[in-house]
């Protein structure tokens, strides 16, 4: 899986590219915890071209999230296809993040407060 | 046109209290789900595109409305928090939402319209903002630019918001629309005269009275001398047994109602009958099995234990010999898997262990095994030893799933064979707790004699399923 | 296996993660084939559902892992039916139980978790056994043909 990050709004976004499954998670993490350790604990992640996501990349994403708001940031998630969308909801995670279907408006929306 | 369909789980956070079995979404009004009447009003207006954005769990939602290409729009879903106003709401979906005038439906609300007017040229002429308010949701036009002209003024089409806050509302709003307006409405089913609505899969004796008006759902069964309606609404794999009469009523999905029941005015749904004037509930079942149970006295219930014994002991008896050979052929061809479950073997949650057999029906030898009901065969042994009955209803594996079922059933009888096989579950499409409602309601040694005769045709009639 | 033949697809695939794309495609390739040979209804879930099961059982089962030996290898075993599509995914792991862990409370919103649950969640039915030195999974999805059977029209019946 492939992860490109942008600065959008002032607004740190990771644009998250393939599948992210049990061998592909453990990145993302790393990925995740580098960019908190630099101060950046407001960020989108675009989930537009991830095609497919299982347990592994949702509790990637659920802990994160998690760490994220305690350190009084968040993680915004933007663009969840069908069957993304599907894994979070069957999970009852989708209560936990603000979904967006444009990046651009969830990066904003930092700004909103 | 394109339409926010916007509803918040607070607003409909009673009926799960209510209805637990069923999304709240997907109640009933006239067998219809009560989202699917704002659906059709958003095609009425002309909108191809439709987005469910709901801050609670729709897998169930999506089952039934999928990607709207049943009703040729393009049905999406997007998930909101509670506390999303208006703006966060447009905000999260800002791309579905660009290039298009918006029709924003905000709460759960009945909507009364008609199907025969244009609402489509009425919002054209139509300003944005607030369509329609009330304390029960709004509807909102944005981004419209009103083609009003002198000409095209006239008198608005009928459009009213109607709360659904209590089952005494739901139970008037269906009555209505069936009595009343059904004509303003699409509804399911077949109608040959007017204030008749037939669905798929109806078994009507010929000693039944209807009453119109009345609508009746998919897979149900209506048994002799039964009366229905007028002002009745029967939903979707219902059954209701002998002398039955309902009026006045509405009786839910996958409910069974006993025999020789008065229900009069009331909202049936399950195991339970709710009162719309004061809202109290009585269990359903309660009233007729409980009777029915107390009359026969334990002295026939004696009797017809044994006499289960022992039409399980000649059941096993007859298939000892192909038991030994089959098996023993399946075996060597590894088409034949068994272990050990752990069983609910009565309601307070006893729990027994079985052997558990699963036959690949490939061959001549395992359709053989499939068709005679092999992988039974074990439990044959129990039932000619009283551990279980040889029908009755079906095995529940010693789950948490299970205990739920569990307690939905208020006197637990498994057996080897199920009710709901001689019925022809799962093979048919019917509700397998009901059609073991109503056999247990009938329980008799002639009548679980054929019962079992019937459940093991229809195995060799479709070999497939195997699983018990 | 005789007349009626169903047929048997099996992969066997060592036990390491960067197979876990291979597992979890060979799933929804194999329904994706049965889908478009049968014509079911909702197709799209169904293929989703086995990509998704292949994915979290074959994680599982690396997860547990004794070695990396050949005679470790996970075996993934389909089977066509007339009416449903299984799938065995089998390991050599120590036994382990399926219902064993404590049930997940999804209001805590949990961590970890959500491999069983989701597994079980997507398939129609999910078993275990163990034979011989094996775990064995079998998960099975039926196949709902999008054209029901003919719908019955109304008829006055009999006593019934």
């Amino acid at each position: 899986m492939k992860i490109n990050q942008v600065i959008a709004n002032g607004v740190l976004v990771l644009m998250l590219d393939g599948r992210l499954d049990a061998k592909v998670a453990p990145l993302l993490q790393e990925r995740l915890v580098k960019i908190s350790r630099q101060g950046d604990t407001k960020i989108v992640v675009d989930l537009s071209g991830v095609d497919f996501l299982d347990s592994s990349g949702l509790g990637v994403l659920v802990s994160s999230g998690r760490q994220f708001r305690q350190l009084h940031g968040d993680i915004k998630l933007a663009c969840l296809g069908h069957t993304v969308h599907r894994v979070f909801d069957l999970t009852r995670t989708l209560g936990l993040f603000d979904i967006y279907d444009d990046p651009m408006e969830a990066a904003l929306s930092f700004h909103h407060g | 046109m394109k339409t926010l369909l916007i509803i918040k789980e607070k607003e409909y956070g009673w009926l799960r209290s209510v209805f637990p079995a069923r999304h709240p979404l997907l109640l009933t009004i006239c067998n219809k789900p009560l989202l699917e009447y704002l659906l059709d009003f958003a095609i009425l207006c002309g909108s191809r595109e439709i987005r469910l954005l709901i801050d609670g769990s729709h897998e169930d939602v999506k089952a039934y409305f999928g990607d709207g290409s049943r009703w040729a729009v393009k049905f999406t879903y997007a998930p909101i928090r509670e506390a999303d106003d208006l703006e966060v709401v447009l905000s999260k979906n800002r791309r579905f939402c660009a290039g298009s005038p918006l029709l924003i439906m905000e709460g759960l609300f009945f909507l009364h319209y008609d199907k025969k007017e244009d609402y489509a040229h009425f919002l054209q002429t139509t300003q944005s903002g607030e369509v329609l308010a009330s304390d029960a949701g709004r509807i909102l036009l944005r981004g419209a630019v009103s083609q009003c002209t002198p000409e095209s003024v006239g008198s608005p089409p009928p459009l009213a918001i109607t709360p659904v806050r209590s089952i005494s509302d739901l139970h008037r709003l269906s009555l209505s629309v069936l009595s009343t307006h059904a004509h303003r409405y699409v509804l399911p089913g077949y109608s040959n005269e007017a204030g008749v609505y037939i669905g798929r899969n109806v078994m009507i004796a010929n000693t039944v009275r209807i009453n119109k008006p009345v609508m009746i759902g998919n897979n149900v069964r209506i048994h002799k001398g039964a009366v229905i309606g007028p002002d009745t609404v029967i939903g979707n794999n219902v059954i209701v047994d002998a002398y039955s009469r309902v009026r006045s009523s509405i009786v839910l999905d996958k409910t069974y109602v006993g025999q020789h029941l008065e229900i009069k005015r009331k909202i049936a749904c399950g195991h339970t009958l709710m009162d719309p004037g004061d809202g109290t509930a009585v269990r359903l079942e309660d009233a007729h099995l409980l009777s029915a149970m107390t009359k026969r006295g334990r002295l026939i219930r004696l009797f017809q234990g044994l006499c289960h014994r022992l039409l399980a002991a000649l059941l096993w008896a007859a298939l000892a010999v192909p038991y030994a050979v089959l098996s023993f052929i399946l075996k060597r061809q590894r088409g034949w898997h068994q272990d050990e479950e752990t069983y609910f073997v009565d309601s307070s949650g006893r729990t027994i262990r079985l052997a558990h057999v699963s036959i690949e029906p490939a061959g001549w030898t395992g359709r053989l095994a499939a068709a005679l009901a092999l992988e039974r065969f074990p439990l044959l042994g129990k039932a000619a030893w009283g551990k279980l009955n040889l029908i009755g209803h079906r095995l529940l594996p010693a789950s948490e799933d299970s205990r739920h079922t569990l307690r939905d059933i208020s006197v637990y009888q498994p057996g080897v064979f199920s009710y709901a096989e001689s019925d022809g579950w799962p093979f048919l499409d019917l509700d397998p707790e009901c059609s073991e409602r109503f056999h247990m309601n009938r329980r008799n040694i002639g009548h679980d004699f054929l019962m079992v005769v019937k459940a093991m045709l229809n195995r060799m009639h479709d070999y497939e399923k195997v699983m018990p | 296996m005789g007349d009626g033949m169903k047929d048997q697809i099996t992969l066997t695939v060592p036990p390491d993660l960067k197979y876990i794309r291979l597992a979890s495609l060979m799933g929804s390739q194999v329904a994706e084939i049965i889908h478009h040979s049968v014509g079911l209804e909702n197709g799209q879930l169904f293929c989703h559902a086995f990509e998704l099961a292949l994915s979290e059982a074959f994680a599982n089962a690396v997860k547990h892992r004794k070695g990396s030996d050949p005679e470790f290898q996970i075996v993934i075993e389909f089977e066509v039916h007339e009416a449903k599509l299984t799938v065995t995914i089998k390991d050599r792991n120590p036994p382990f139980g399926l219902d064993g862990a404590s049930p997940l409370d999804l209001s805590n919103h949990p961590e970890s978790g959500y491999g069983l649950f989701l597994l079980k969640q997507v398939m129609d039915t999910v078993t275990y056994r163990r034979e011989k030195d094996w775990n064995m999974i079998t998960m099975t999805k039926k196949l709902a043909r999008s054209e029901k059977g003919e719908s019955k029209t109304l008829e006055p019946h009999g006593e019934i």
